[in-house]
Parts: structure tokens; C-alpha cells; sequence
């Protein structure tokens, strides 16, 4: 029990320190990204891996790693952890178990050029050769009579539209 | 320690040392083509042992983004309020 409590003191500065940081940098408008190891193992059931995920779920960030990335004899934790604001910016993200530490390395690949939005196609007039006189000359020959003819009902759900 | 010992080429380093105490601290080496600015007043290591190094990196003309690196130390201080 004691164990317990003690953890949660240690974590507590994610929420005294880091928390009002974050907070701070939210309120730039840009996208953010935070990595580093802050002892709190998110693949097990323990007091700082929730500390570290209840942190996640109060600023809306994603957590991208999910292989252990310090692996002992005895002991395959997550500790090297990547926070992103935005997920959608995100392109590929993993542990790279190379042994230059007993950590291994995270890596994040993002994408900042915003996606390429699809062609929209727009039905226009080009009044570019207008000539005011032809087009006068054209409506008086239009046959307006022949109007008659349509049906009333027709002309109902056209005022309806 | 001087950025000589710790330099990769074509990179630049922006450094948070703990002062006062040897192999503490964190780092970030950022490609010598981006755009970096530090964001002193975010970056901070408090009492409690936690690092943040805050910096805002921009690739040519695109939207920049804030990046965070993190470090605390395993062992159980508490984090007092600062007065």
C-alpha cells in the first residue's frame, strides 16, 4: 500500500509540471509531439503506466508505442513513449531494437503537407465572347408561347424547389 | 561538456543539462534544414527531476510543430508546488 503511494507521488509532477506546460503549448494551435522516457511502463496494469495514460486521455493525445522498448532477462516494459496531438499527421511509428543502449529507439515518421484535396468540378457560364444585342436577339426568338403547354403541376414543384 | 563531444554531422543539438550534476540531462539533435526555435519558457527541469525541452520546428514553408522531449528520472520525488 505504501508502495503504491509512493509511486503516485512520483508521477505526480506529469500532472503538477508537465500538465501546465502542455497546456501552454496546446494553446499555440499547433500540433504537438512529446517523447521521451518517463519511467511509467504503459503495458502493464500499474499505477504510472495510468498515471502516463490518464495524462494521455486529459490533453487528447495518442500514445504511438505498443512494443516494449527495455527488454531484460527477467523484465519487457514500454517506457521510451511518443505523445501525439494530431494522429492524423502520423505516416509510420515503431521500436527500432538496436543495441546501442538499454533502451531501444522509438521513431515517429510525420507528414505535415496537408493531404492533396480531390478535384471539385463546377458546371459555369463563360460570359468571356458575351454579346449583349445576340443574346437579346436570341431570348426575343424563343417561342415563350410553348410555355403554356407545361404542365401545372410541373410548374408547382419548380416553385417549391 | 562542450557540443563538440556530442555533435552529429548535419545535425544541431539543443540541449537541457541538469546543472550541477554529471550525465543528467536531455537533448534533441534536429537536421541542420529545419528551422528550430527553443521555447525557453516551457523548458524547464523541475524540482521534481522531470525534464521538458520544448522546441518548434519548421521544415521550409510548412506548418510548424511543437516537439517535447521528456525524461524522469525512476525514483519517487515529489513535486512540490513552486512558490
Amino acid at each position: 500500500m505504501l508502495f503504491t503511494d509512493l509511486q503516485e507521488i512520483g508521477t505526480a509532477c506529469l500532472e503538477n509540471e508537465l500538465l501546465p506546460k502542455y497546456i501552454e503549448a496546446l494553446s499555440r494551435n499547433k500540433d504537438i509531439l512529446l517523447t521521451g522516457d518517463l519511467h511509467c511502463d504503459v503495458l502493464s496494469n500499474n499505477p504510472r503506466g495510468e498515471t502516463l495514460l490518464s495524462f494521455c486521455t486529459t490533453v487528447n493525445a495518442t500514445q504511438l508505442i505498443g512494443k516494449p522498448t527495455r527488454v531484460t532477462e527477467n523484465s519487457r516494459s514500454l517506457l521510451d513513449v511518443i505523445l501525439v496531438s494530431n494522429p492524423v499527421l502520423v505516416k509510420s511509428s515503431g521500436v527500432l531494437e538496436i543495441a546501442t543502449s538499454d533502451h531501444f529507439l522509438v521513431h515517429v515518421v510525420i507528414n505535415l503537407r496537408s493531404p492533396k484535396q480531390a478535384p471539385t468540378y463546377i458546371v459555369t457560364r463563360s460570359f468571356r465572347n458575351y454579346k449583349a444585342d445576340q443574346f437579346a436577339n436570341d431570348i426575343a426568338h424563343i417561342p415563350w408561347e410553348t410555355m403554356n403547354l407545361i404542365d401545372e403541376s410541373v410548374d408547382n414543384s419548380i416553385h417549391n424547389i | 561538456m562542450s557540443n563538440s563531444i556530442v555533435e552529429i554531422p548535419g545535425y544541431n543539438v539543443y540541449r537541457l543539462d541538469r546543472l550541477g550534476k554529471a550525465g543528467a540531462g536531455v537533448c534533441a539533435y534536429v537536421k541542420s534544414t529545419l528551422k528550430v526555435k527553443v521555447l525557453k519558457d516551457l523548458t524547464e527541469i523541475c524540482e521534481s527531476g522531470l525534464h521538458q525541452l520544448w522546441i518548434q520546428v519548421q521544415n521550409k514553408k510548412l506548418r510548424s510543430l511543437l516537439v517535447c522531449v521528456v525524461y524522469r528520472p525512476p525514483g519517487n520525488w515529489n513535486c512540490m508546488p513552486r512558490e
